[in-house]
C-alpha cells in the first residue's frame, strides 16, 4: 500500500473546520442596467434585438449569442409570457425543508431566454406546459430595478 | 493515420461515501502511486505533464493548482490545472502529447465532497448571479426538474422508464466493489422517494462521493513500450453550450450532441450504435441516461426510455450502458465523474471489470457533464 502506516482509530480521523467570507459586486453592464431601468420605471421587461439573426433575447444583452455581435435594438415585451417547463422543489439553497415551491422557466412568444421564477399557484398540479403567466411587481416606488422587483409570475 | 493516446496506467483510492482517514492530498498520492505502480512509470522522471482537473470551491482554497504537485510526483515538473470534467483533462493531456511536448502525461481528478459542508450553496452560487440567483431560494436541482419535465413532454417519454435507469444502475452497483449506492430496488420504491424537484426523485439523483483517480497516457510509440494492458482513446470530444440558461433547450443535450460527433469523426465511426461494446453515459440524473443516449445517437430520439425498460441497456443487453452502476449506484465525483466512467470502460476493456465483465469487450464510449447548471459535456471513444 502507498501510505503504510494509516490511522485506524475513528477517533484519530480529526478535521478542521472554516469558512470562506465572499463578497462581490456584480456589474450590471450596459446592457444589464437598460433592463433594470426598464424594470424599475415601467415594470416592463426589456429585449436586445441582433440586427444579423433578427433574434430577441431577454434579459437584454449585449452580445448574440449566435452570431457574435453586438446587439443595439431593444423592444419591451408588452404580452404575458408562458410556462416553458416547471418544477417543485421542497428545499431551500442550504438543504433546509422549504415549500413546496413552484418555480417556472418563464419564455415569452417569439423571444429567446427567459425568467426562472416563482410561480404562484395554489396546486403545482393546475400548471401546464404554455401557461399564459404575468409577472407581479413590486410597488413602483419600492422597485431597484433587480430582478427581486419580480415577486412572483401568476396565471394570466 | 488513425487517432491513438495510449492509456498505460490507471490507478484510484477512496470510492466511499466519507474518507477521514486521508487527506484529499492523501487519497490523491495513493492513487497516483497505483497509477504509476500500474503503468511501470516513475512520475519523477518519465512524465512530461501533469494535469488536474479541480475547481476552486470544491476543494476550500483558491488557486488549487498550486496544491496539486506534490503528492502527483510534480514538484518543479510542468503541471496545470484545468477547471473541468475530467474527460477535458484527458484531452489536455492528448494534446500535449500530440503537440510533442509530452511522451507520458498524468492526468488526476477527485472529489473529497464529505468535507463540504454546504454543496448545494455551493451549486447555487455556480447560477447567474444576477439573473438566476439572487431572486429565490430553492434546491439547486430546481433546472434538473425543468429539464426532466421538458424531456418528458417532448420526447413522450413515460416517467417511469426514468426510474428504471435508477433501478438498472443501482442494481449494476451491486456487482461493482465501488458501488457505493449499489441497492436492489424496484421502480415504484424509486418513484415514491422523496421529491428532489418534480418529476425528480431523490433515489434519481446521484449522492456525492469521495474518491482520487489519476490516469497515465503515452504516445503510441511510448506505450508500446510499456506493458501489455494498454487501452487506445480513439477519439474524443468537447463542447459548452451558453451559460444562460434560460436560452437552452433543456429538453436535449445539444452539448453532447456536438462532443460526440467530434468523437466520433476522429474514430471514423459512422454507426455508434453497432460499433460499441459497452458505454458509460451521464446519469447524474435517471433522466440525463435517457437524454444522453439519444444525443450520443445509441438510441432514437424519445426511444431511449422504451429501450431501458425492455432491457437493451442491461449488462446482458443489447448495449450494456453504465454496467458500473454509474454515478446513480456508485457515486457522483464532481470534476472526476468523467475519469470515474473512464475508469470502468478501462477495467471492461482489459478484462478486469470482475462480476460486471462485459464478454469480449473490445469498443466503449465514455462520456461526462459537468452537472448543475452547466451544458458541458465530453464524449471519448476507447478501444483495445
Amino acid at each position: 500500500m502507498p501510505i503504510l502506516e494509516k490511522i485506524s482509530q475513528a477517533s484519530q480521523a480529526r478535521h478542521w473546520t472554516d469558512s470562506i467570507p465572499l463578497e462581490f459586486h456584480y456589474t450590471a453592464g450596459v446592457a444589464g442596467e437598460e433592463f433594470r431601468r426598464e424594470l424599475k420605471r415601467n415594470g416592463r421587461f426589456l429585449a436586445s434585438e441582433c440586427s444579423k439573426c433578427k433574434n430577441s433575447y431577454v434579459p437584454a444583452r449585449m452580445f448574440c449569442p449566435s452570431c457574435f455581435i453586438e446587439m443595439k435594438e431593444t423592444r419591451t415585451l408588452e404580452e404575458p409570457g408562458y410556462v416553458y417547463s416547471y418544477t417543485t422543489v421542497n428545499r431551500n439553497r442550504t438543504g433546509e425543508p422549504n415549500g413546496p415551491v413552484t418555480l417556472a422557466l418563464i419564455r415569452f412568444e417569439g423571444v429567446k431566454g427567459g425568467i426562472v421564477h416563482k410561480l404562484n399557484v395554489s396546486e403545482p398540479s393546475s400548471v401546464t406546459f404554455g401557461m399564459k403567466v404575468v409577472s407581479i411587481l413590486k410597488e413602483a416606488s419600492a422597485r431597484t430595478g433587480a430582478l427581486t422587483d419580480i415577486l412572483a409570475f401568476k396565471p394570466a | 493515420m488513425p487517432f491513438q493516446i495510449g492509456i498505460v496506467g490507471v490507478g484510484y483510492a477512496g470510492f466511499d461515501s466519507m474518507t477521514p482517514g486521508l487527506s484529499t492530498r492523501e487519497l490523491m498520492f495513493e492513487a497516483a502511486t497505483r497509477a504509476y505502480e500500474d503503468a511501470g512509470i516513475d512520475p519523477r522522471k518519465d512524465v512530461q505533464s501533469f494535469v488536474c482537473c479541480t475547481e476552486d470551491f470544491w476543494e476550500g482554497i483558491s488557486i488549487t493548482d498550486e496544491y496539486m504537485p506534490d503528492q502527483l510526483g510534480a514538484v518543479l515538473r510542468p503541471l496545470c490545472t484545468i477547471s473541468s470534467d475530467g474527460i477535458i483533462g484527458l484531452a489536455t493531456a492528448c494534446m500535449h502529447i500530440m503537440s510533442g511536448i509530452a511522451d507520458v502525461a498524468v492526468v488526476e481528478s477527485h472529489s473529497k465532497i464529505s468535507d463540504v459542508v454546504n454543496p448545494d450553496e455551493i451549486a447555487s452560487f455556480a447560477y447567474d448571479p444576477v439573473y438566476t440567483h439572487h431572486h429565490f431560494d430553492a434546491d439547486p436541482r430546481f433546472l434538473a426538474g425543468m429539464e426532466m419535465a421538458r424531456y418528458l413532454k417532448e420526447t413522450g417519454t413515460k416517467r417511469e422508464y426514468c426510474a428504471q435507469v435508477a433501478v438498472k444502475n443501482k442494481k449494476n452497483a451491486l456487482s461493482n466493489p465501488r458501488g457505493v449506492h449499489g441497492a436492489n430496488i424496484d421502480k415504484g420504491i424509486v418513484m415514491n422517494s422523496q421529491v428532489a424537484a418534480s418529476p425528480l426523485t431523490e433515489l434519481e439523483s446521484s449522492k456525492g462521493i469521495d474518491a482520487s483517480i489519476v490516469f497515465v497516457l503515452a504516445s503510441a510509440q511510448k506505450a508500446r513500450k510499456l506493458g501489455d494492458h494498454t487501452v487506445w482513446i480513439k477519439g474524443i470530444g468537447w463542447s459548452s453550450d451558453t451559460p444562460v440558461v434560460e436560452d437552452r433547450d433543456l429538453a436535449r443535450a445539444e452539448y453532447v450532441e456536438q462532443a460526440a460527433g467530434r468523437a466520433y469523426k476522429m474514430a471514423n465511426i459512422r454507426s455508434p450504435a453497432s460499433y460499441l461494446d459497452l458505454a458509460e453515459v451521464d446519469d447524474t440524473y435517471s433522466y440525463k441516461e435517457l437524454q444522453s443516449l439519444e444525443a450520443l445517437k445509441l438510441a432514437t430520439k424519445g426511444k431511449a426510455g422504451k429501450m431501458v425498460d425492455a432491457g437493451a441497456f442491461d449488462i446482458d443487453g443489447r448495449l450494456p450502458v453504465n454496467a458500473s452502476g454509474g454515478s446513480l449506484g456508485v457515486g457522483h465525483l464532481l470534476e472526476a465523474t468523467g475519469l470515474h466512467r473512464t475508469l470502468e470502460a478501462v477495467m471492461q476493456l482489459r478484462g478486469q471489470a470482475g462480476r460486471l465483465q462485459v464478454p469480449s469487450a473490445k469498443r466503449a464510449l465514455v462520456q461526462s457533464w459537468r452537472g448543475i447548471p452547466t451544458a458541458t459535456g465530453a464524449v471519448a471513444v476507447l478501444g483495445n
